[in-house]
């Protein structure tokens, strides 16, 4: 009897574990690549005992902290965890969290890539594109695009909102993350939804120029006009917003710069209840944005980007913004470096070390251009074929730090000519030279 | 193939600064690598240990020597105790726990004094055996951005580290100087606020980093033009009586007459979205900047018990003070208030003023007083043995003899310097020049936060092209000696 009745409280038991795994079916992942679905039936300091079925079995293992990778619960524990979406990340903020799961286990995995400097020079396209493999071999499901520069280049605008737009939010969860964001920086990173300031952040002024402070007007700006609107179109924002930061809210704005209405004149509404802001490209609304104080750009601070919904938080360190993101559990991938606030990954090196070859190549482009013509000018005026020959050599020299140059960073081409026509011309001159 | 070297593509520009070198990233130390495990309920403290590992949770129970903590890792619930000497820091959340006396709360920011990667210091001074707080006084005097610049600044405030320091006292006492007198209210230099953007984190974002982060206390005696925006960097300002903050108005004034006008309203728009910026990241009050920077801006503050809330108007109300109008018409400045700082068309603070509108803690002329002010009657000591004054001297004096050199003395050693009529002359001759470019090269690289990191740039790469001119000068000369 006595058995019989232990055996039932033995059933009743396992009955009720099994009825437990049914319902919660907690999830642990291991560092030995196994993932077991089964109960946690305790924990210690880290140290987890989890019940699983290996066959019609069930059975009770101790997993000490090293041997995981990821603990995580099923949806009848009324944990903060739980209530993450898949993935394992609490990213409650947005619905299109992108990668769920890697090799790393499901901590979301974070990668900051910096952008400074000029854009089109420093800030640009191809060492971002090129960072993708390297986030990729990281396990980067996030990438923070932290932007700090002064503008640049209009060319390479629509280059930098390509890649971040078609390359990389279909990979990552992308975000910026805004230092200072002016002109073509504000415009190359305004395809990402989701944008987030520093307390000191600042972005817009995307005002096109050239020479003595001229307006880029007429065609032109008409153009420009529209490829905003369509890059507003893929962070579905209001195209209202981006129009007031290009022209003036001045009414008199499109006679001066030939272009048809409206201008940039901008106001919101903030609905009470919802919060929910409404957008008006005149001055009817309650809050006038554009012009303001006799200011006739638009520009947002950290406090109004915050108040009007444009950006969604304001943060002052990566951790904050990792939190800010609805995440509890991640990483910062990478590993530290002084004099940098975060972890710096591969592809951030990367980056970094792009700006530090371009900013030196910018440096010393005149220095070289002048050292080749001296040189070749020597090699002109020299009657002696040593003499000559001493001189085409360190002539070929400087030639090749520019082919180097032209190689590295093709904008270089682009804005010098320095095309494979244009070395061959100089090969060929220095090869008559020898003779 | 000339032609080809000045072909360079008209590329329009949608480049912020028409005059500035853009403003790059400002410096801060490492971090490493975290993971964070949410904390259940209502548990905020933070345990950054020296390992760089940084757990969120509940404090549970601490002895002298360890701390019983309770959190979680990878989703699972960890409840240990942890030896004191394993942590470097606490951050103690905003809820108290019963069995522990309640802490502040501390901002979010000196999270990141977790990151195990730190700016190089020297061994700390231990705290005052005596309890009493160390204060150190900085005195920063001179031309902003050049006497007052982040290196000797910086180089001052690790000293301060060094020795221990509890409060650094930032006495702010800049030139503000045109045609060789005292500069007044109407006199601008707004783009000096790209200096204190290198300048300002200095005394903020890096101090942020230090383990042990004294309070750092700006005391305004004279902060006009660029040095303006520095107090902003700080959380406590206090001024001198006859202390003044401005000189960076008339926004609109900078560039008149220049290109179009929607681009210079852009040079407006970013630069104010800048100084805005400066004022948002300590939370001081925006409006102060528009008014201290934007003639047309029209601001008035009414204070009631200690509150002030501002108005983008004229007063409406005897209660109400005007501190700016637009500048327009009758309502423009008349030169007897310029001269006597009484204008209003932007704003410059003076103590009274700085006090009432909540942006100085206080008004002092002693830094005894400052200490009383701060609450610290008779627990502090300054520390007299701090080498900021030696450091920001050489500092200035040797920028001064370096400037000095570029413009005077080194032109002069060239001019000097005999070509030679033989061969070994003129080595001699193209090896001297060389050395003297080289020095120049020296000072423009260790000068360049002064001159501009993009001008510094441009001059070492002009230095270059000469020191090569010369090695090819050189190399002909040698083989045709050989060939001779």
């Amino acid at each position: 009897m006595k058995i019989l009745r232990t055996f039932t409280i033995l059933a009743a038991a396992l009955a009720l574990s099994l009825s437990a795994l049914a319902a919660r079916a907690d999830t642990l992942k291991l560092r030995d690549g196994r993932t077991l679905e089964g109960t946690v039936t305790r924990e210690v300091d880290g140290y987890i005992w989890f019940s699983y079925k290996v066959g019609d079995l069930v059975q009770e293992r101790m997993f000490a902290p090293s041997e995981i990778v990821q603990l995580s619960r099923g949806t009848a524990d009324a944990s903060p965890i739980e209530e993450a979406p898949v993935g394992g990340a609490a990213a409650t903020a947005d619905p299109a969290a992108k990668p769920e799961t890697t090799d790393f286990g499901r901590v979301r995995r974070l990668a900051i890539l910096t952008g400074e400097g000029m854009v089109g020079m420093q800030m640009a396209a191809k060492p971002l594109e090129d960072a993708i493999p390297l986030l990729q071999q990281e396990g980067v499901t996030d990438v923070v695009y932290k932007v700090n520069s002064g503008g640049g280049y209009l060319l390479e605008i629509q280059k930098i909102s390509d890649v971040l737009h078609f390359k990389y939010k279909p990979l990552f969860r992308t975000v910026a993350w805004i230092e200072s964001a002016i002109s073509a920086a504000a415009m190359s990173s305004y395809c990402l939804e989701e944008i987030y300031f520093m307390p000191n952040g600042n972005f817009g002024g995307c005002t096109g120029w050239s020479g003595s402070l001229d307006a880029v007007k007429g065609r032109g700006l008409e153009e420009v006009l529209l490829a905003m609107e369509r890059i507003s179109a893929r962070a579905n924002r209001n195209p209202a917003i981006m129009r007031a930061m290009q022209i003036s809210g001045s009414p008199d704005v499109m006679q001066q710069l030939g272009i048809s209405p409206p201008s940039g004149e901008l106001s919101a509404n903030i609905d009470p209840r919802t919060g929910e802001v409404t957008w008006f490209q005149d001055q009817s609304g309650k809050h006038v944005l554009n012009p303001k104080h006799g200011v006739m750009i638009l520009t947002f601070d950290a406090l109004e980007a915050e108040k009007f919904k444009f950006s969604r938080g304001t943060v002052r360190t990566h951790d904050e913004l990792a939190r800010q993101m609805g995440y509890t559990e991640y990483v910062f991938v990478g590993k530290p470096v002084r004099g940098v606030a975060w972890p710096v990954s591969k592809a951030e090196e990367a980056q970094i070390e792009w700006r530090r070859g371009i900013s030196e190549a910018q440096a010393r482009f005149g220095e070289i251009v002048t050292s080749y013509q001296a040189a070749v000018q020597q090699a002109q005026s020299s009657q002696d074929k040593t003499i000559r020959g001493s001189f085409i050599n360190r002539a070929r020299g400087h030639l090749n730090s520019l082919r180097n140059i032209a190689k590295r960073f093709p904008i270089f081409v682009m804005f010098y000519n320095l095309n494979p026509d244009f070395f061959e011309e100089q090969e060929e001159m220095l090869r008559r030279l020898a003779r | 193939m000339s032609h080809r070297w000045t072909s360079l593509v008209v590329a329009a520009l949608f480049s912020g600064l028409a005059i500035w070198s853009v403003p790059a990233a400002s410096a801060a130390a490492a971090s490493a690598r975290v993971v964070h495990a949410a904390p259940r309920v209502n548990a905020q403290d933070t345990l950054i240990f020296k390992n760089g590992r940084t757990l969120v949770g509940t404090i549970v129970s601490e002895s002298p020597t360890t701390i019983r903590f309770k959190g979680e890792v990878n989703g699972i619930a960890l409840d240990t105790e942890f030896d004191r000497s394993e942590i470097l820091r606490i951050v103690r959340g905003a809820a108290t726990t019963p069995d522990r006396a309640p802490a502040p709360a501390t901002d979010p920011a000196p999270l990141a004094a977790a990151d195990p990667v730190k700016p190089p210091s020297a061994p700390t001074v231990a705290d005052d055996p005596t309890g009493k707080k160390r204060v150190y006084l900085i005195e920063l005097t001179g031309a902003f951005g050049r006497d007052i610049s982040e290196t000797p600044l910086r180089e001052s405030l690790r000293d301060a580290q060094r020795l221990g320091a509890d409060i650094v006292v930032l006495s702010l006492q800049a030139d503000w100087k045109f045609q060789g007198g005292d500069a007044g209210d109407d006199v601008t230099n707004f783009d000096a606020l790209f200096r204190a953007e290198k300048i300002g984190p200095v005394i903020s974002d890096e101090i942020e980093l230090w383990p042990k982060a004294p309070r750092v206390v700006v005391w305004v005696k004279k902060a006009m033009g660029g040095a303006a925006f520095l107090p902003f960097y700080s959380r406590d300002i206090y001024f001198s009586s006859d202390g003044r903050m401005g000189g960076i108005g008339f926004l609109k004034q900078l560039m008149e007459g220049v290109g179009d006008e929607v681009v210079r309203e852009k040079q407006y728009s970013l630069r104010l979205g800048h100084a805005r910026g400066v004022a948002n990241k300590h939370g001081y009050a925006y409006q102060i900047i528009n008014a201290m920077v934007v003639k047309e801006y029209v601001l008035s503050a009414k204070i009631e018990g200690g509150r002030v809330t501002y108005f983008e108007r004229m007063p409406e109300g005897p209660d109400e003070i005007l501190l700016t109008d637009d500048g327009e018409d009758e309502r423009a400045d008349l030169l007897k208030d310029v001269v006597a700082g009484e204008g209003n068309d932007v704003l410059t603070l003076n103590a009274k003023l700085a006090r009432d509108l909540g942006l100085s803690k206080g008004t002092v002329d002693t830094l005894e007083d400052l200490l009383i002010e701060m609450g610290h009657s008779r627990d502090w000591s300054e520390i007299k043995d701090g080498r900021a004054r030696q450091i920001l001297s050489r500092w200035s004096s040797d920028l001064t003899s370096a400037m000095r050199d570029l413009r005077v003395r080194i032109p002069q050693r060239l001019a000097e310097i005999n070509p030679g009529g033989t061969f070994q002359e003129r080595t001699r001759a193209r090896g001297q020049r060389k050395r003297i470019l080289q020095e120049m090269q020296g000072l423009f690289r260790k000068y360049q936060e002064v001159f501009g990191e993009d001008a510094a740039a441009q001059e070492i790469s002009n230095l270059s092209t000469q020191i090569e001119l010369l090695d090819q000068e050189q190399q002909r000369d040698a083989q045709e000696q050989r060939r001779r």
